[in-house]
């Protein structure tokens, strides 16, 4: 009666090693730790118009580390980490610039949000096409990209940045005592 | 007249395979810049969709994308510099087709493997049922079909 038992064995190498390496790694990553290939690249370089009317390039920010964050006005958590991002560019307003991208909205809105929630002063974006959006390989807000003062991108969130993890991402981009201030 | 009709019908025929031949060798022409385009964008996943490509999706990403591939083509890239253009900036996820290398094979080789473990265990189990009893029928002891012709006998 031996004849199929055996395949029975196979059960273990076919189903069940695979099923628990798959669900062992699976739950042990955090899903909004969403690896890019952009990181250790240079960031893509970008001219375009800001809300106030004036125009930014990647080429003004060189030699400072910059916090670039896409975000829209319909986008829940964009409301939750608005205060996060404006604390940032009052703390290391002198180390660094924050940019906001307004992502796949317009900008009568975008104002609408700035004007509810607060305008922390630091410029924000207008993509209207979404071309930087496909350069830097967003998928949809909030998402925000850490790029030292040499111009390559140290760090990628994706999801809402809470005080803690900004301060966490902050030290790929600045030194640790700057971010402690 | 009707002696001729089989040799009218036979190369009637061959002349169909000739021509269907020739047709289905004919070297077909390059695929154009709008057709690669269309191919390209079919096998690119739309980032703010869920499970969409590209191709069918109408989002404000997925467009720019496309434009992007009329961009690279029209400057001369090759399809896979396309596909690489966008794996740059996204990673492999942009791909609706996982590559065929390194720990994606496992991806493409697992189905095959499945079925060729289930064609091993088919082959097993009709092996096993259609197999003759291994054991033939004891014969029959002297003393027994002594027994069994008195037995007969004895009916009535």
């Amino acid at each position: 009666m031996g004849g199929i038992r055996w395949l029975r064995w196979l059960l273990v190498p076919f189903v069940v090693v695979p099923l628990a390496w798959l669900l062992t790694t699976g739950f042990g990553r955090d899903p909004r730790a969403i690896s890019s290939p952009l990181i250790g690249q240079s960031a893509p370089a970008w001219e375009l118009a800001t809300l106030d009317g004036e125009t930014l390039s990647s080429a003004d920010l060189a030699g400072r580390p910059y916090v670039i964050n896409f975000w829209a006005s319909w986008c829940a958590p964009c409301v939750d980490e608005h205060p996060v991002l404006a604390s940032a560019w009052e703390r290391h307003g002198d180390e660094l610039t924050v940019v906001g991208v307004v992502y796949n909205d317009g900008p009568e809105s975008a104002q609408a949000f700035l004007d509810r929630l607060g305008d922390a002063g630091y410029p924000h974006l207008l993509d209207p096409d979404g071309t930087l959006a496909v350069d830097f390989g967003v998928t949809g807000p909030p998402e925000t990209f850490f790029v030292d003062a040499d111009g390559i991108v140290r760090d990628k969130r994706v999801g809402p940045l809470t005080q803690r993890l900004l301060d966490e991402h902050l030290t790929a981009i600045l030194p640790a005592a700057a971010v402690d201030r | 007249m009707t002696r001729w009709l089989p040799a009218v019908a036979l190369g009637a025929f061959l002349a169909l395979v000739v021509v269907g031949t020739l047709v289905w060798l004919r070297p077909s022409a390059p695929p154009s810049v709008a057709d690669r385009a269309a191919a390209l964008a079919s096998e690119l996943r739309c980032p703010d969709c869920q499970g969409l490509s590209v191709a069918d999706s109408p989002t404000n990403a997925a467009r720019e994308i496309r434009r992007q591939i009329d961009e690279l083509l029209a400057g001369g890239a090759t399809d896979a510099e396309v596909r690489d253009h966008f794996v740059a900036r996204y990673g492999e996820w942009i791909l609706l087709k996982p590559r065929r290398s390194g720990f994606n094979l496992v991806v493409w080789g697992f189905p095959i493997a499945a079925v060729l473990l289930g064609l091993v265990a088919v082959g097993v189990l009709l092996r096993r049922w259609t197999r003759r009893p291994a054991v033939p029928a004891a014969p029959l002891d002297a003393a027994m079909s002594e027994r069994i012709r008195r037995e007969l006998e004895r009916e009535p």
